[in-house]
């Protein structure tokens, strides 16, 4: 379970996120939505110490994954990113392999021995609907591969070390409708085994695949339930005209 | 099949689950309202509530579901008419109570064997409980070419309740003792045409979602 407890947080003086509270259930997908520069991506990377590689920012508040504040100094950074995988918004694939992107994270944690990785860089990548397109081609460059291709590379690579929780950050804007319905259908069938969290702009996308969403607007958690809720009957008249369309 | 996929075959699911509740409560009204079988009347009157409960959980996993996955084309047309077959369903299953609170009041002497038969009561449910079942498979199967078929026989309830008009009405002149047996006897009938009419539009709603799609491809099964 993720639990964000009064989470403020400065880039500098500016005030990116203000008194976020929520929590996060294992083995459910949560969407966060809401209008470009809200603070969904800053709010994601609190979750695995992302923000921790940006200079002059400030955190206040709490953020608790099975209970134990990560931002504990007993807290391992490297441990936890290997248990709260991340997928970012721009592809951003290492300058190797495919296969070496995807294995990376298994070398560095010495997780397996040779049979063992290329066993879970294949099954990594049929997870991420990437291996039909790529098995003839693993040692090619990851830059030969395109756009929506390095996406689901950068999916696999997530994948492969196994975490428990999976921050997405928009990982379908780049992918056609279907690759995006592969993806859909593989984040369904993971939260079996993982709690997900995925940043959407696209609003059906948020519908279809998560039990909870939360809205975002001007670094605010303006509303937080079921995803049925929701989209049916929120509560707020914001959330209701930004899902709608009706803004300004 | 995908989760989405999986969810619309769901509904689909529960709204087959009503229509079979629904097809033996009417029949279930036949058989007490000819037996004059009371405990059954009283069986068919509280598993009314059932068919009740099945329309608000139709709806509102229709309204979820639209919500949630913003149904278009030959799926947007299924959950369409799937709320509506479920809301006409429930009518259904209110008429069919309604028989068999006619059966418990039991306040009316019997309208003698022989009005009975020319009536054509017995006839008039078998066509119903048919219409019914031959709209299910429909459905089921997507296939519309009973449609045709199903219609007719709803203007053929129409003329019979029509003429049963004129034979109460006839019978009543001559007996007016029977009055009030008459009467209720009527709205009987009355009733099991407003089934027929229910069957009508039912079918409707299965052409409305299946033909679309036939129109679609091809139009192969247009002629019918
Ligand atoms: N590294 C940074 N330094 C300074 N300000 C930043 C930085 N990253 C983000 N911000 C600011 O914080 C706010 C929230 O940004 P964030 O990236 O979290 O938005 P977002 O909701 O993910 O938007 P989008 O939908 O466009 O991705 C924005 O106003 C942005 O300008
Ligand atoms: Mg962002």
């Amino acid at each position: 379970m993720i639990e964000a407890k009064n989470v403020n947080f400065y880039y500098g003086n500016f005030h990116a996120l203000k008194n976020i509270s929520m929590q996060m259930e294992a083995n459910t997908v949560t969407a966060f939505i809401g209008p470009s520069g809200c603070g969904k991506s800053t709010f994601l990377r609190i979750l695995n110490r992302m923000n921790d590689l940006i200079d002059d920012t400030h955190l206040a508040g709490e953020c608790l994954i099975d209970g134990q504040n990560i931002y504990d100094k007993s807290v391992q950074v490297d441990e936890l990113r290997k248990k709260v995988g991340m997928v970012f918004q721009k592809p951003n694939p290492f300058p190797k392999s495919i296969f070496e992107n995807v294995a990376y994270g298994l070398r560095v944690n010495s997780m397996g021995d040779k049979s063992f990785i290329a066993g879970r860089v294949e099954e990594s990548l049929r997870g991420a609907a990437l291996w039909e397109e790529v098995k003839d081609k693993l040692k090619k460059s990851a830059f030969e591969l395109s756009g929506g291709q390095q996406q689901r590379l950068c999916i696999a690579r997530a994948l492969a070390i196994s975490p428990s929780i999976l921050l997405m950050d928009e990982p379908a804007s780049a992918l056609d409708p279907i690759s995006t319905s592969k993806i859909e259908e593989l984040m369904y069938a993971l939260k079996q085994k993982y709690t997900i969290v995925i940043v959407t702009h696209n609003m059906q996308q948020a519908a279809r695949v998560s039990d909870k969403t939360g809205f975002f607007m001007l670094g605010e958690l303006v509303e937080y339930c079921d995803t049925k809720k929701m989209f049916l009957n929120p509560d707020k008249a914001q959330t209701q005209n930004y899902i709608t369309g009706k803004f300004g | 099949m995908k989760h989405t996929e999986r969810e619309l075959q769901s509904l689909k699911e529960e709204v087959s689950q009503m229509w079979k509740l629904v097809l033996s409560q009417l029949e279930k009204a036949k058989q007490s309202y000819f037996s004059g079988d009371i405990e059954l009347a009283r069986e068919i009157a509280s598993r009314e509530k059932r068919v009740d409960a099945f329309e608000l959980k139709i709806d509102s996993d229709c309204e979820n579901y639209i919500a949630l996955f913003s149904p278009v084309a030959v799926d947007l047309r299924l959950v369409l008419s799937l709320m509506k077959i479920s809301s006409t369903l429930e009518r259904i299953g209110d008429f069919s109570e309604g028989i068999a609170r006619h059966v418990i009041e039991e306040d009316c002497n019997r309208m003698p064997p022989q009005m009975l038969e020319d009536l054509q009561l017995d006839r008039m449910f078998d066509m119903l409980t048919g219409m019914l079942s031959d709209s299910f498979v429909a459905l089921e199967s997507e296939n519309t070419k009973l449609a045709g078929r199903i219609l007719a026989k709803d203007k053929e309830i129409d003329a019979m309740y029509c003429n049963s008009i004129a034979l109460i009405d006839r019978f009543l002149s001559e007996n007016p003792s029977f009055i009030h047996c008459g009467l209720k006897t009527l709205l009987l009938i009355r009733k099991l045409e407003r089934i027929g009419d229910h069957c009508g539009n039912i079918v409707e709603e299965i052409v409305f979602y299946v033909d679309a799609k036939v129109l679609k491809h091809g139009a192969k099964q247009n002629k019918e």
